[in-house]
């Protein structure tokens, strides 16, 4: 929709081109969240395609996605093949609520930063240890792991004026198997539970990540595949009953059964030998 | 701002907020229809350097040095795109409304999007068809009996609007520039519940634009309806 109150679009180049942030400012990466809803309080959009960031890289130590990296774009990657967890991209994109052709415009950092609890991206990159690269107004950054950069339903550690930049995910993680589980209350829709398994090839380590059915990610990490009953009682312990989200899309009471179903689905996927 | 909407140079400037479905229709592009406004509906879908977008959520100065593409220009050198055939052999639409943008999105599906329609599909949103006749265009399925000059009945013979709508030529409601013509927002109270006392009409009145404010004051005491057979109601 057209944002009527926007003045001003500033597309900075480099860095030290975004003059300083005020009220009344946005980051544009795709646009598609802040185009859909009226924006009566922005005045000026800071237009991010202009750094020209590179969207992917792959490197030895892992994947860096640029804030900028639009879904399609992440989705048509070919990843190094000893990249067991490669599946899983395909199957968060899939988890969007959104169109296909929201993927052409969408960007990753864009579904990070709306830090919805069924934020696909947000799955993905929590589930495989990634960390987020933050630019500080002062021209600085920071790191923050995406499962601490989500705080809550619409809530993160950005400050005002500070950019996500990137989001690595390390090789270690890109190289475990996966198991992935989603459900919503329509078919093709809004994730209500979204559980993503991993296991380490070397050490055996197992994780599993709780996003969408909680307001924020939940990881939980074990040395090896733990017993039925430890799974249960870690995720007991550690998801308090305000945790799970509640909305529409879903009843709390529904969404921590699901997660203790697709938790234990998971531990006996990951349990078996690859 | 340069850019190309099928096959058009055109160099104009969006206003700083505006998304590129308001700009292509201000241009005269209204093949490109105003839905949902928020990225569900998929009637704006348009392609852009031939990925289809949906335009109510793309920034318009984006289209800067880019091509667009519109239902308007689907059809190439005089001949209707594939899709463009199928959809009015199946009669792939009812209202029409939500065609361009269906055919625009149908016209760009791969393989792997044909075989999960379902999910290819959940972009674009059909008021009328119930998607079967959609499914059907999509799928190369024919449903209209052409019958060769034959009597149409017993037939099933095409909608007459068919062409216009799958080339985006058919004018609905929002798609006609009247000069001059005033429109009207309707304001709710924010209040639920409220009883109102009184409406001052000042500041609305000093709205840059504003021609008229009216309140329950100026509805008449004998009301009238156009609903059933236009009497009047006591």
């Amino acid at each position: 929709m057209d944002l009527n109150t926007i003045t001003e679009i500033a597309r900075p180049r480099r860095r030290t081109d975004v003059a300083g942030w005020r009220s009344g400012d946005a980051w544009l990466a795709g646009g598609t969240w802040l185009f859909s809803e009226p924006q009566p309080k922005l005045a000026r959009l800071i237009d991010l395609t202009g750094f020209g960031w590179q969207r992917i890289e792959i490197t030895a130590h892992g994947l860096e996605i640029a804030a900028t990296c639009t879904i399609a774009e992440l989705d048509a990657t070919t990843l190094p093949r000893n990249w067991a967890a490669a599946p899983l991209f395909n199957q968060c994109c899939r988890a969007f609520l959104a169109s296909f052709k929201i993927w052409n415009m969408a960007t990753v950092g864009g579904n990070i930063c709306m830090s919805l609890p069924a934020g696909p991206m947000i799955a993905l990159t929590a589930a495989l240890d990634g960390l987020c690269t933050v630019w500080t107004p002062a021209g600085g950054e920071r790191q923050v792991a995406v499962a601490d950069f989500v705080t809550g339903p619409q809530r993160n550690a950005l400050l005002p004026g500070e950019l996500l930049r990137s989001i690595g995910l390390p090789a270690s993680a890109l190289m475990r198997r996966t198991a992935f589980r989603q459900i919503s209350l329509t078919p093709l829709g809004r994730s209500a539970a979204l559980l993503i398994g991993t296991r380490c090839p070397r050490s055996g380590g197992f994780a599993v990540t709780v996003t969408a059915a909680t307001s924020r990610p939940i990881r939980l990490a074990f040395p090896a595949v733990p017993e039925p009953e430890v799974l249960r009682a870690r995720i007991e312990a550690e998801i308090p009953g305000t945790l799970y989200y509640n909305d529409v899309h879903g009843a709390p009471a529904w969404r921590r059964h699901m997660t203790f179903h697709f938790a234990e689905e998971i531990r006996r996927e990951l349990a078996e030998a690859s | 701002m340069s850019f190309v909407v099928n096959g058009t140079h055109h160099a104009a400037r969006p206003r700083p907020g505006q998304c590129l479905r308001t700009f292509l229709r201000q241009l005269g592009w209204f093949g490109v229809k105003k839905g949902c406004d928020s990225g569900d509906c998929g009637a704006c879908t348009v392609l852009l350097n031939g990925e289809p977008v949906h335009s109510c959520l793309l920034p318009a100065f984006r289209a800067e040095d880019r091509e667009v593409t519109t239902i308007e220009g689907l059809a190439a050198n005089g001949e209707l795109h594939p899709m463009q055939r199928a959809f009015l052999q199946a009669q792939g639409y009812q209202c029409g409304f939500c065609t361009p943008g269906m055919i625009m999105t149908a016209a760009s599906l791969n393989q792997s999007h044909r075989q999960d329609l379902a999910f290819a599909l959940k972009g674009n949103l059909c008021r009328c068809t119930g998607y079967r006749a959609i499914e059907d265009a999509i799928r190369g399925v024919g449903d209209v009996d052409a019958g060769d000059g034959a009597a149409p009945c017993g037939r099933n013979v095409p909608a007459p609007a068919g062409p216009a709508v799958v080339t985006g030529q058919q004018r609905y409601t929002l798609d006609i520039v009247v000069e001059g013509l005033a429109h009207m927002k309707l304001v709710r109270s924010p209040h639920a519940h409220a009883r109102i006392m009184a409406i001052h009409k000042e500041a609305a009145l000093a709205v840059p634009g504003v021609c008229a404010v009216f309140t329950y004051e100026d509805a008449p005491a004998r009301r009238f309806s156009t609903a059933g057979t236009g009497a009047s109601i006591c």
